[in-house]
């Protein structure tokens, strides 16, 4: 496989949220602003990268017995990276974001990943993987923020662009909304580009 | 039983009991009670239309207009006519078409539509409600009374603020307060109910059953006032008649009905007494939905347990 | 003995773990010593701004100038005119303005609890703890979009210059009850206070904190006054 195919791969035809359900809960919690999705996303982007570029590094020394402590090690000190930078440098965003930038950790993605490809894999192959599932995680991220933050807010990344008429829907601002907007948005898939098997 | 159902016989005898209750609705909050069920009507049609059109002798159902006309009486008389669409489309849309179309679907469609919109818009569903036309010739020589507002203030609202009397029980049960457009007239609800049971339209265990846990545990909840007022305010006795049977979201079962029906009951009374809402009514009824195929499993293996023995 | 014999080992993997452990733990934590006086210091700022904000009225008055110099002017002001101190057998932080040796007006740390979570408020009052002069939340959990409005410039507003002493308050029950009026009503009475659509928990939620407060705040500041 070139470097465009692994990240095509692993970005949309194996789409770890709409192909393999997985990251789920974090697509829920964060997604009633576009901004707040943008960011949770470019944190799981950096971790995923990271992470799986490093645990392919040195996935030669890794025992079998321990491996997965190792992984789980690696992505929490990525993870706790991305917290400490947000609250020294984004305040406002990582109050927002609240508990959910810790829980990146606990984001099946994660493992999903290290498990999957970056421990058979090389480091370059495993950083484009991880950007890629990243960014297809960022993208049904924004996809299901866009539809919340405007019928919620009317107004996207902030911005107001539904003018005094709108009335605010505010089943959109609460986190049952993301459920049946992403079972929407996995139907819609579904259908179109994944024909179902017999 | 789906026999019957799928004739649409039945749905157009419950369409014929809601047809007083409506004439009643213009009476009291004016023309534009028609608009708003007109509006739920066709979107209900567009919407139940495009899910099935491509499909062989797809046919939007009569159940199509039940479902559209009762999530339409739900709602308060100053509804914006937008809002009475979009609570028709979820209906259709999410409470019937996704799971499988007529027949197949799991929550009472109209409930979910309206609970969708309550949620979405409490301003323009619980605020402003309109005090209600007196005399002849009512509401039938207006368009609607949106001066009369009476904000906050339905019987339940007012209960809730320890407020209690403004309306008299008499004034309940015959419907001459302010409410949604179908929920006001417990007197009419019941000749409904009547009609519905004695043309084998609707069960009678569910209504009796509902009706009679709701005063049970009203009684047992607020000891000091008259279950009958709770019975006859909000949505709950329009509910008992035209949601509680509708005979799809329903258990099967004979013991499970009973069972069901108590259910209901006492998550309303317990939904209003507790919680953030005024109105438990539809919140209990779609719980109790989702009780439905375990409370129908349950009785059928223990009833299959006990005839071993 | 081989390389491969010891990766075969126990003790191989145990090495390993405590060796990342090391690696990663030192990482970490050599970041963090990195940012620490960073987050604390904006935390401690963001804090104090409010509480100068609080104060800002009664304070401009008093040096005759505009709130907003006096809140550009914000490490300098805020050292120069605010004191943290405490009142007896109160264990909120209590801050207060000085200015020409005269106190202008007080600001308390309160809590209480919301319909999700704790919320944590700051309020200021005037000298003699009548008056609410300001309130700002700054820690709130509640829905966003209903109860969040909390938050929000209209809502905090209507407490201002709210008299909540009572003129007949005995011991303990010294502060007059608040009274909820619809959203977009005019308050036809002092103790009236806009409540927010759709979030009726959360507004009792900030009035009850109130309430409880600043009778709390109260009682300590009669021990202070007359021993």
């Amino acid at each position: 496989m070139t470097k465009k195919d692994i990240f095509i791969v692993s970005a949309f035809k194996e789409n770890s949220v709409w192909r393999q359900i997985l990251g789920i809960c974090s697509a829920l919690a964060v997604t009633n602003l576009m901004m707040n999705s943008l960011i949770m996303g470019l944190g799981v982007i950096f971790c995923l990268a990271l992470s799986g570029f490093t645990i392919s590094l040195i996935r030669a020394w890794i025992p079998r017995s321990v491996r997965m402590m190792v992984q789980t090690l690696i992505i929490a000190a990525y993870v706790i990276i991305v917290d400490i930078f947000l609250q020294a440098n984004l305040p406002l965003i990582s109050k927002q974001l609240g508990p959910y930038v810790g829980l990146i950790i606990t984001n099946c993605i994660l493992m999903g990943r290290a498990e999957a490809f970056a421990s058979q894999n090389k480091p370059l192959d495993s950083l484009i993987d991880g950007v890629g599932a990243g960014a297809g995680y960022t993208l049904v991220l924004l996809v299901i923020s866009f539809i919340r933050e405007l019928f919620g807010f009317g107004s996207i990344f902030g911005i107001k662009i539904m003018g005094s008429w709108w009335t605010n829907w505010s089943i959109m601002v609460m986190a049952p909304s993301a459920f049946f907007i992403l079972a929407m948005l996995i139907w819609i898939i579904n259908v179109k580009f994944y024909k179902a098997k017999a | 039983m789906f026999e019957r159902i799928l004739k649409q016989q039945i749905m157009n005898k419950v369409l014929y009991s809601l047809v007083p209750l409506m004439l009643f609705a213009i009476y009291l909050f004016g023309w534009r009670v028609l608009a708003v069920v007109a509006v739920a009507n066709i979107f209900a049609y567009i919407t139940e239309y495009l899910f099935i059109y491509k499909k062989k002798g797809g046919k939007v159902s009569m159940a199509a207009f039940v479902t559209a006309t009762l999530v339409a009486m739900t709602l308060p008389p100053t509804i914006p006519l937008w809002i009475s669409a979009v609570a028709a489309i979820i209906s259709i849309a999410f409470g019937k078409m996704v799971f499988g179309g007529f027949g197949t679907n799991m929550f009472n469609p109209a409930i979910l539509g309206r609970t969708f919109v309550y949620i979405s818009f409490p301003n323009q569903m619980t605020i402003s409600w309109i005090k209600p036309f007196t005399g002849f010739p009512g509401g039938f020589s207006f368009w609607s009374n949106s001066k009369a507002m009476e904000t906050g203030a339905t019987i339940l609202n007012q209960q809730r603020m320890g407020v209690v009397g403004l309306h008299s029980l008499t004034d309940a049960f015959t419907g001459i307060v302010p409410g949604s457009l179908g929920e006001t007239s417990a007197l009419l609800i019941i000749l409904s109910g009547l009609y519905l049971i004695f043309s084998k339209t609707a069960k009678w265990q569910p209504m009796l059953g509902t009706a009679a846990s709701i005063l049970i545990f009203n009684a047992i909840f607020y000891p000091a006032s008259n279950p009958l007022y709770f019975l006859f305010s909000g949505g709950a006795m329009f509910g008992i008649v035209f949601m509680t049977t509708d005979p799809v979201s329903q258990p099967k079962g004979k013991i499970s009905l009973w069972i069901y029906a108590v259910l209901i009951g006492f998550l309303t009374v317990f939904i209003r007494r507790f919680s953030l809402f005024a109105e438990g009514f539809m919140f209990a009824l779609l719980l109790a939905n989702s009780f439905m195929p375990l409370i129908d499993y349950g009785v059928e293996s223990l009833s299959k347990t006990g005839a071993k023995k | 003995m081989s390389d491969k014999s010891f990766k075969d080992t126990m003790l191989y993997p145990i090495l390993f773990m405590l060796a990342a452990c090391i690696v990663f733990v030192g990482v970490l934590a050599i970041m963090y010593r990195g940012s620490e006086a960073k987050i604390r210091a904006y935390k401690q700022d963001s804090y104090q701004k409010i509480v100068l904000s609080l104060l800002s009225e009664p304070l401009s008055q008093a040096l005759s100038m505009k709130p907003f110099y006096l809140l550009q002017d914000y490490p300098n002001a805020y050292n120069t005119y605010i004191t943290e101190s405490s009142l007896p057998g109160l264990d909120r932080r209590v801050f207060y303005a000085k200015a020409e040796d005269t106190i202008l007006g007080y600001c308390v740390d309160i809590g209480g609890k919301g319909l999700w979570g704790t919320m944590r408020a700051l309020v200021a009052m005037s000298p003699d703890f009548k008056t609410i002069k300001g309130l700002a939340i700054y820690e709130q959990m509640e829905t966003p979009g209903l109860g969040a409005r909390i938050g929000e410039e209209w809502f905090l507003a209507q407490f201002n210059d709210i008299q909540v002493l009572k003129l007949d308050g005995n011991a303990g029950n010294y502060i007059n009850d608040f009274e909820y009026i619809p959203e977009g009503q005019t308050a036809s009475k002092p103790m009236q206070i806009q409540q927010i659509t759709g979030a009726t928990i959360t507004s009792t939620s900030v009035t009850r904190m109130l309430k409880d407060e600043l009778n709390l705040t109260y009682t300590a500041y009669l021990r202070q006054v007359q021993p």
